[in-house]
C-alpha cells in the first residue's frame, strides 16, 4: 500500500474543502453514530464487559508467542497450513505462491485491512491474477480505483448519486441513483465471481487458540461465499487478532458488532477451523511492524484493538477529513496511534497530533484503549526522544508563542498590556456572527478553517469595577 | 418454561426479520411448507441431508409436491467438477431448505452446523430464501450458553459453524440499511413440536 502520511497537511486541506465528501460523511457518520448510541443504552453489561475483554487482551498480548504456537498447532492439526509473515513481502510472495501452484486466474476476496497494509490486489494484478472484492463498499472501492476510507464502512466518503455515476461508467447500466437498485446490480455481478472464483482471501476477526478456529463477522454474505465456495480458503490475520479459548468469545461477540453497527450480533459469524471437507486452509500471521508496538510498554495497548471503527466515528478530526486524509490504511484516532510505529516515526509524523485529545475514542472503545493517552506519549517521543524537535516546521513558532505566553501569564501588567493590545488588534477582524476570521500569518493558520472566538468587549476587572459604581 | 423461551425467541425472530412458525405435528409442518413453498419464484428446490430432514423424510414429501430437487453430492469426497455443477445448479434454486444445530433465543440466531447436512452451508446461503427446520429442543438461551456448551467438548471434530441472524444486510452506501446483499433475501424458521 501506497503512504503518503508525510502529505497529511496537505490532504487535510483538500478534505476540508471537497463539499461532497463533507456532506457525504456528516450524513452517513450521522446513522452510525445513532446506531452505536441505541444499542449500548441497552446494553447494561457494557462497562463489565469491557473491563474483562481489556483484561483477556492484556493477558493474550503478554504471552503473545506462546498463545500463536497454540494456534498454530490447532490449526495443523486440523489439515490447515500455517505461515507467519515477518513484513509485507514474505505475505505476498507466500500467497502468490499458493495461487500459482493451484494455477488460479480468478481470486474472491472479503474484506481485509491486513490485505491493504500489503498491498495485496496492486501486487496479484501485476502478475495477472484477477482479484474482485466482494464487500459491497469494497467493490465500490476497488471500481473506483480508491482505498477504504474507514475500517468497516470502506465507502462512506461517497454518495449514492457517486456510486450510481460509478456504475453507470464501470458496469454499463443506466444512472439510477436508489440504493437497492445498485445494490441488486452488485449481487448479480458479484454472484458470477462467487461461482468462478479458485481462491477465496478473507480477513480474520479473532483466531481461537485452544481450537485453532478463525471468527468472521458480516452481515452480506460475501465472507461466506469467500470461505465456502472455492476449493481454497486463505486467511489474512495481524499476530494480534489472537484470543486463547472458544468461551472468550463472548465478551468480543457482545462487544464488536454493537461498537461496530450497533447490532447485538450482525447477520453472519463464521467459526471455521483447518480444512473443511474438501477445501484446503491457509492462515497467514502477520507481524509488519506490530512486533515494535509489543516492545513498548506504553505502546502494547494499541495491540488490544478489535478494528470496529468506534473510535473513528465519534472523533471530530476523522468526522471532518474522512479516512483518505490520513494517508494509509488505518484512519481517525486508532490509526494516529499505530500508523507511526508500523511505518516509521518519521514518515507518519504528524499522525499523533491529529488530535483535539478530548477522550471520546478511549470513552468509545469496547477495549478501554487509553488513544488520548498514547497519542501525547507519541508526540513526546517525536519531540523529546530524538532530535527531531530541530526539524519540527511549527517548533520555532510555538516556542515563541510559548514564552510570550509564560510572560503574560506571570506579570499582571503585561497581561493587562497584552489583553488590551489584543482587544484593539482584533477588531477589524470581528465578523458579524461574532467571532473572528481572516487573521494575517501566523493567526491565518488557525482561521482559515476554523473560527476563533473574540476576547470579551470588557475585562472582568473592569465589569467588577463598574458594578462598584452602580 | 420452554413456552416462555419460544415467546422470546419469536419477539427477537421477527425483530431481526426472520419469519417464525411453530408447528404441531407432522401435517403441520407440510402445511406451512406449502405456504412458503410457494414464495418462491422457481420450482426448483434444493435441500441438504441434515439429521431431522432425513427423519421427517422432507425428500419425498417435496417430491409428492411435484417440486424439482437439487440434491446434495452423494460421494463423500466429491470431484471439483461434480461439486461446482452442483453449486451452478443450487444457484438457480429458488428456495433452499436445511436443518439447524441450535437456535439462540435472545438473538433469534439460527446455527448451522455439522447435524444440519453436510453442504447445508452452501444450500443456506444460495438461494434467496432460506428455510431451516428445526426442534423446540434446540433452543438454547443465548451465545454464552452454547460456547460453554461447545466447549466442554473440544476434543471433537472441529468447529465449522455459522450463527445466522436474519436475512442478508448491507448499509455501504449511506449507511442506510438494504437487505438482501449476497445471501438470502428471506429467512424462514420452523420448529416442529
Amino acid at each position: 500500500m501506497e503512504i503518503n502520511t508525510h502529505k497529511f497537511h496537505s490532504q487535510v486541506r483538500s478534505a476540508l474543502t471537497d463539499q461532497s465528501l463533507q456532506e457525504a460523511l456528516s450524513r452517513s457518520i450521522g446513522h452510525i453514530l445513532q446506531k452505536r448510541e441505541k444499542a449500548f443504552a441497552e446494553f447494561q453489561e457494557a462497562s463489565t464487559l469491557r473491563q474483562q475483554a481489556k483484561k483477556i487482551k492484556e493477558e493474550t498480548i503478554a504471552r503473545l508467542d506462546h498463545y500463536l504456537d497454540e494456534l498454530q498447532r490447532k490449526v495443523e492439526e486440523s489439515g490447515g497450513k500455517v505461515y507467519r509473515a515477518r513484513d509485507v513481502r514474505e505475505a505476498r510472495r507466500y500467497i502468490a505462491s499458493i495461487i500459482r501452484g493451484r494455477k488460479a486466474r480468478l481470486v474472491i476476496k472479503s474484506k481485509s485491512m491486513v490485505s491493504e497494509e500489503i498491498g495485496l490486489n496492486q501486487y496479484l494484478e501485476k502478475r495477472g491474477i484477477e482479484v474482485v472484492e466482494t464487500d459491497l463498499g469494497e467493490y465500490i472501492v476497488q471500481l473506483a480505483g480508491e482505498r477504504p476510507s474507514h475500517i468497516i464502512a470502506p465507502a462512506i466518503h461517497k454518495s449514492k448519486e457517486e456510486v450510481a455515476r460509478l456504475f453507470q461508467q464501470r458496469l454499463g447500466i443506466s444512472y439510477e441513483p436508489a440504493i437497492d437498485r445498485l445494490t441488486r446490480v452488485a449481487r448479480d455481478r458479484l454472484r458470477e465471481k462467487f461461482l468462478q472464483a479458485d481462491i477465496g482471501i478473507s480477513g480474520v476477526n479473532f483466531a481461537i487458540a485452544q481450537t485453532g478456529t478463525i471468527v468472521l463477522v458480516e452481515n452480506e454474505g460475501n465472507i461466506r461465499f469467500v470461505t465456502t465456495l472455492p476449493p481454497v480458503h486463505i486467511a489474512l490475520m495481524g499476530m494480534e487478532k489472537v484470543i486463547p479459548t472458544l468461551d472468550d468469545l463472548k465478551v468480543f461477540l457482545a462487544l464488536l458488532p454493537r461498537s461496530a453497527t450497533g447490532q447485538k450480533l450482525p447477520s453472519y459469524v463464521s467459526l471455521l477451523t483447518g480444512n473443511r471437507g474438501q477445501q484446503e486452509f491457509y492462515l497467514i500471521i502477520l507481524d509488519n511492524g506490530r512486533h515494535r508496538l509489543l516492545a513498548d510498554p506504553s505502546l502494547r495497548e494499541a495491540l488490544y484493538c478489535l478494528r470496529c471503527g468506534a473510535c473513528l466515528n465519534i472523533c471530530p478530526v476523522y468526522q471532518k477529513l474522512g479516512g483518505h486524509a490520513y494517508g494509509w490504511v488505518y484512519p481517525g484516532p486508532i490509526g494516529s496511534l499505530i500508523t507511526p510505529p508500523l511505518i516509521g516515526f518519521y514518515r507518519a509524523r504528524a499522525l499523533p497530533f491529529a488530535s483535539t485529545l478530548c477522550g471520546a475514542c478511549r470513552d468509545n472503545c469496547p477495549v478501554n484503549i487509553d488513544i488520548p493517552h498514547l497519542l501525547l506519549y507519541l508526540r513526546k517521543e517525536l519531540i523529546q526522544g530524538s532530535n527531531l524537535s530541530r526539524l519540527w516546521p511549527d517548533s520555532w513558532l510555538e516556542r515563541i508563542f510559548m514564552k510570550v505566553w509564560a510572560l503574560g501569564m506571570t506579570h499582571s501588567h503585561l497581561y493587562r498590556l497584552f489583553s488590551r493590545i489584543a482587544r484593539t488588534v482584533q477588531r477589524p477582524f470581528l465578523k458579524e456572527k461574532g467571532v473572528i476570521e481572516g487573521l494575517p500569518f501566523p493567526g491565518s493558520r488557525w482561521t482559515k478553517q476554523r473560527d476563533l472566538p473574540p476576547l470579551a468587549p470588557m475585562t472582568f476587572h473592569q465589569w467588577w469595577e463598574e458594578q462598584k459604581i452602580r | 418454561m420452554r413456552e416462555d423461551r419460544i415467546a422470546a425467541l419469536a419477539e427477537e425472530l421477527a425483530k431481526v426479520g426472520t419469519r417464525f412458525y411453530l408447528a404441531e405435528d407432522r401435517p403441520g409442518l407440510w402445511a406451512i411448507l406449502r405456504e412458503v413453498l410457494n414464495r418462491a419464484t422457481s420450482r426448483l428446490v434444493a435441500w441438504d441431508r441434515g439429521e431431522l430432514l432425513q427423519e421427517l423424510s422432507l425428500k419425498d414429501f417435496l417430491k409428492g409436491e411435484g417440486l424439482e430437487l437439487i440434491e446434495p453430492p452423494q460421494d463423500p469426497t466429491p470431484q471439483r467438477d461434480q461439486e461446482k455443477d452442483w453449486i451452478s445448479r443450487l444457484n438457480r434454486a429458488g428456495i433452499g431448505i436445511t436443518g439447524l444445530d441450535y437456535v439462540l433465543a435472545t438473538t433469534g440466531t439460527i446455527v448451522i452446523g455439522p447435524s444440519s447436512g453436510p453442504y447445508s452451508k452452501a444450500v443456506s446461503l444460495l438461494p434467496p430464501i432460506h428455510v431451516a427446520i428445526g426442534r423446540p429442543n434446540q433452543i438454547m438461551t443465548d451465545l454464552e450458553e452454547l460456547l460453554s456448551t461447545l466447549s466442554l467438548d473440544i476434543s471433537s471434530p472441529s468447529l465449522d459453524l455459522v450463527f445466522i441472524t436474519g436475512p442478508s444486510r448491507t448499509a455501504d452506501i449511506e449507511q442506510t440499511l438494504t437487505m438482501g446483499v449476497h445471501g438470502p433475501l428471506e429467512l424462514d424458521l420452523i420448529l416442529l413440536k
